[in-house]
């Protein structure tokens, strides 16, 4: 029993877009660090900030309060990029902090209700109770693979 | 303990498909000059390291293959049969069987075992024809056969024993001899001692020499007259010599007069036996010889995977960017500091550069590897189109990146096949021209700055700017009644579907045209364009940059933001006259350059950047992409320096006239302009 107990739980990243907590599987995350200036693209979508330089690799920069449509971000501080590894891509999100590493049971995860067409809950893997705040698991991959990224999973669609 | 070969093989088939090529090069080199030894070694080395390395690796069906084809090439190089063309074609034969044979072992594929069995059995009859087995087909020309017509001599050479020992080289009296005419030689090499009771400074060996040509008796005896002393020498005219390839006879004034006879079968008997004996000492020695050779051959290459190369690169790059990080910082140091420190990074700069140099060395080749395959190509296709045809190649000795010479064999396949089916007439057409009846098709490469010229040039039929403009008007290219000049021809003819081909065949008319080979020459960042005379021939001019990992690029500004312009596409910077921008129906801007209108691109415009300078401020980049002009406006100008191209694409996807990024002095990622992109996008 306890190997499947195991098994069922989940290390995750959480982190902080405005009033709402995220979290990521751990597994994706390779590095965090500060939001530096990037170099903007023209003709690409508002959320994808730039490329960053990233020991010598050209690295996306997407921010994730203006893909989830969250409000004008601000950038300070403690804003931060998570550099994530996303099939063979590596891909930095802009995120306004990072709160913490934690296990959660996969049992305690409940599905995202409908929203009907208000909300696209297709990246949103569910939902889990945490120490009285509310957690949103996200499928990184789904949310920002998707037409302005072409190339990273559904390259042969246009 | 077994080892597992597998972890062999994939540089076993890219050494195999190299070596073959390398003999397949050496056998069409033979159709057009005589066989020195050195070619007839490069041949069967080609092949002999084959026969090794699918020994080892067991493949055994490849091992015996070329095992038959060694051998024949091993008795060819003991001039036991003449390269005439017959021959060639079995040989080149073999060498297409054995490719196939080396790819199907790679994929894994079943072979045509029959086609292997024809061939060796073709092989042997290569043998068989010799005069020696008494019954020489008519048809078959391999022996050389010496007629009166033929002046020269045949000189029996046996230097004494102790020859070195007077200070004399035979192998010099050999080199005179070769420069004054047509030389074959068989070395005799009955005589040499083996093991312990071998001598260095002795002379064992003995040579037969035929040699054709307008020397005289009195030019040949000057040769050796410093020797006369010391050899056996005999001097007869070819005429009335033996008609066979020459055999050595030893010792040499005993057997001065068996080359009168005419061979009979009694003496050609005892003359094999002879032979064979001789060869089975000769070939110890030989073989050895070769393997030798072979194996200085490998140890001169170095099969490296290109990841390993790339990440080298790559690192390299990276430096380059540290140590200019380095140099910047250095100017916010005290001065006492910097000044010390000055000397240091002035060393280190020195040595990146050379690194950087040095690495980048690694991925250049020779452009012959591209050159290489067109020999054959050019061979078959003229065959079969009937028409005779010489390949010049000249200046394949210059270097270009690996990456650049792979994706540069299909345009020039292109061309090749271009001229050979629509640039040359038939040699009936040539002659009836007054041309020579055999055509000339060249390929040729040459550094130019930063940048390779590759032409391939033929003295054909040229562009017929009416057919082009007949074939245009068809196509809908061009109105019914507009004048096609030379010029304009050449443009059209790299048009998306344009062909003046009459027939459709399966060499040039595959649907693909120049547009195809253009489009692939500006995706190396290149440029190609044509110049013709009628009746007199075409040259297509390629210009590629040397590597696609560095180039050279002008950095511009626009608004704050920085940009790389390559400079292979930039033709000229202007700063530009207010009173030359004039607009076309109140919408498309064209600039006046010299009395010609260009369409003007702002490259802020285009990129979204409102605070930009407006074009009394600016500069003109006037870039030049798939023969088309444009003039683009950008801020202002900073400077020119090498960057590195790193891929968009690895992490993120294409963007409309992004070619890629780059990463300044400063750690910042700058974006390189696919000014072919943009040039396109002025046309649309």
């Amino acid at each position: 029993m306890a190997s499947i107990q195991q098994s069922a739980q989940r290390e995750l990243l959480t982190f902080t877009i405005g009033e709402e907590e995220y979290c990521i599987d751990i597994l994706k995350v390779q590095e965090i660090r500060g939001y530096d200036s990037v170099t903007r693209i023209a003709n690409t979508p508002e959320f994808i900030k730039g490329v960053l330089n990233l020991r010598g690799n050209i690295v996306p920069i997407i921010d994730l309060r203006l893909k989830l449509g969250l409000g004008t971000p601000t950038y300070n501080e403690t804003t931060v990029v998570i550099i994530l590894n996303i099939g063979d891509k590596v891909i930095g999100a802009v995120v306004d902090g990072v709160s913490d590493v934690i296990t959660l049971d996969a049992a305690v995860i409940r599905p995202a209700p409908e929203f009907g067409s208000a909300l696209d809950t297709k990246y949103i893997l569910g939902l889990a109770p945490h120490e009285d705040r509310m957690l949103i698991l996200v499928d990184i991959e789904k949310l920002i693979s998707g037409r302005e990224m072409l190339a990273l999973s559904d390259a042969g669609v246009e | 303990m077994s080892i597992d070969l597998t972890r062999f093989y994939e540089s076993f088939f890219a050494e195999s498909l190299e070596s073959l090529e390398a003999s397949e090069t050496g056998l069409l080199a033979l159709e057009r000059e005589h066989a020195t030894d050195e070619r007839l070694n490069e041949i069967f080395r080609g092949l002999h390291s084959i026969k090794g390395a699918a020994g080892s690796l067991g493949f055994t069906g490849l091992a015996d293959f070329t095992h038959h084809v060694e051998s024949a090439l091993d008795r060819l190089r003991k001039r036991e049969f003449d390269t005439d063309k017959p021959t060639l074609d079995i040989l080149l034969s073999c060498i297409d069987y054995s490719r196939a044979l080396v790819l199907a072992a790679k994929d894994g594929r079943p072979v045509d075992g029959e086609r292997g069995q024809e061939l060796v059995t073709a092989l042997d009859r290569l043998h068989s024809t010799l005069p020696a087995n008494g019954v020489p087909e008519p048809s078959s020309v391999t022996a050389p056969v010496v007629t009166d017509a033929v002046p020269g001599f045949r000189i029996g050479f046996q230097p004494a024993p102790d020859f070195f020992a007077n200070g004399n080289d035979p192998l010099r009296i050999l080199k005179v001899l070769s420069g004054m005419g047509h030389m074959r030689t068989r070395c005799d090499a009955t005589a040499l001692a083996m093991g312990e009771a071998f001598n260095a400074e002795r002379c064992y060996l003995a040579w037969d020499i035929v040699l054709e040509g307008d020397a005289s008796r009195e030019d040949i005896e000057e040769v050796f007259s410093w020797v006369r002393e010391d050899c056996a020498l005999s001097i007869e005219p070819l005429a009335a010599s033996a008609v066979e390839a020459p055999a050595v006879q030893t010792p040499i004034p005993t057997s001065a007069p068996a080359p009168n006879a005419p061979p009979s079968v009694a003496v050609e008997g005892a003359e094999e036996r002879r032979r064979l004996d001789r060869r089975s000492t000769d070939r110890r020695s030989q073989a050895r010889s070769a393997e030798a050779e072979a194996e200085e051959f490998r140890q001169e290459r170095l099969h490296v995977s290109r990841d390993k190369v790339d990440a080298l690169i790559n690192l390299v790059g990276e430096l380059v960017i540290t140590k200019t990080m380095l140099k910047e910082g250095l100017t916010s140091l005290p001065l006492e500091v910097s000044q010390r420190l000055e000397a240091v990074v002035q060393q280190l700069e020195r040595n990146t550069r050379d690194l950087q140099d040095s690495v980048m060395a690694i991925r250049m080749l020779p452009v012959s590897h591209a050159f290489g395959r067109f020999g054959r190509l050019v061979r078959d296709v003229g065959q079969s189109l009937g028409k005779r045809v010489d390949l010049v190649m000249t200046g394949e000795q210059s270097e270009l990146d690996k990456s650049v010479i792979e994706k540069l064999v299909d345009p020039l396949t292109h061309l090749v096949r271009n001229a050979l089916d629509h640039g040359i007439e038939t040699p009936e057409e040539r002659k009836s021209l007054g041309k020579p009846e055999v055509a000339t098709l060249r390929l040729h490469a040459e550094h130019k700055g930063g940048n390779i010229e590759i032409v391939v040039s033929d003295d054909g039929r040229g562009v017929n700017a009416q057919r082009v403009a007949a074939k245009a008007r068809l196509l809908g290219l061009i109105g019914e009644d507009v004048e096609v000049s030379l010029e304009r021809a050449c443009e059209l003819i790299f048009e998306p579907g344009f062909s003046t081909a009459e027939s459709v065949n399966e060499l040039s008319g595959r649907g693909v045209g120049l547009d195809v080979v253009r489009r692939n020459i500006l995706e190396l960042s290149g440029g190609i364009r044509v110049e013709t005379a009628p009746g007199q021939g075409t040259a297509f001019v390629i210009r590629l940059p040397l590597t696609l990992a560095i180039i050279d690029g002008m950095t511009v500004l626009v608004g704050q933001e920085t940009y790389i312009v390559p400079m292979t596409f930039i033709a000229e910077c202007v700063q530009p006259d207010p009173a030359a921008i004039k607009s076309v129906a109140g919408r498309g801007v064209l600039v006046e350059l010299r009395g010609q209108y260009l369409p003007l691109l702002k490259l802020g415009e285009l990129i979204g950047i409102e605070a930009c300078g407006g074009i009394d401020t600016g500069i003109l980049l006037v870039v030049e992409a798939d023969g088309n002009h444009v003039a683009l406006l950008v801020d202002s100008l900073v400077g020119q320096e090498q960057v590195v191209i790193k891929s968009l694409e690895s992490n993120f996807r294409k963007v409309d006239y992004i070619a890629g990024a780059t990463i300044l002095g400063q750690g910042q990622v700058v974006l390189i302009l696919d000014v072919a992109g943009l040039v396109r996008s002025a046309k649309s």
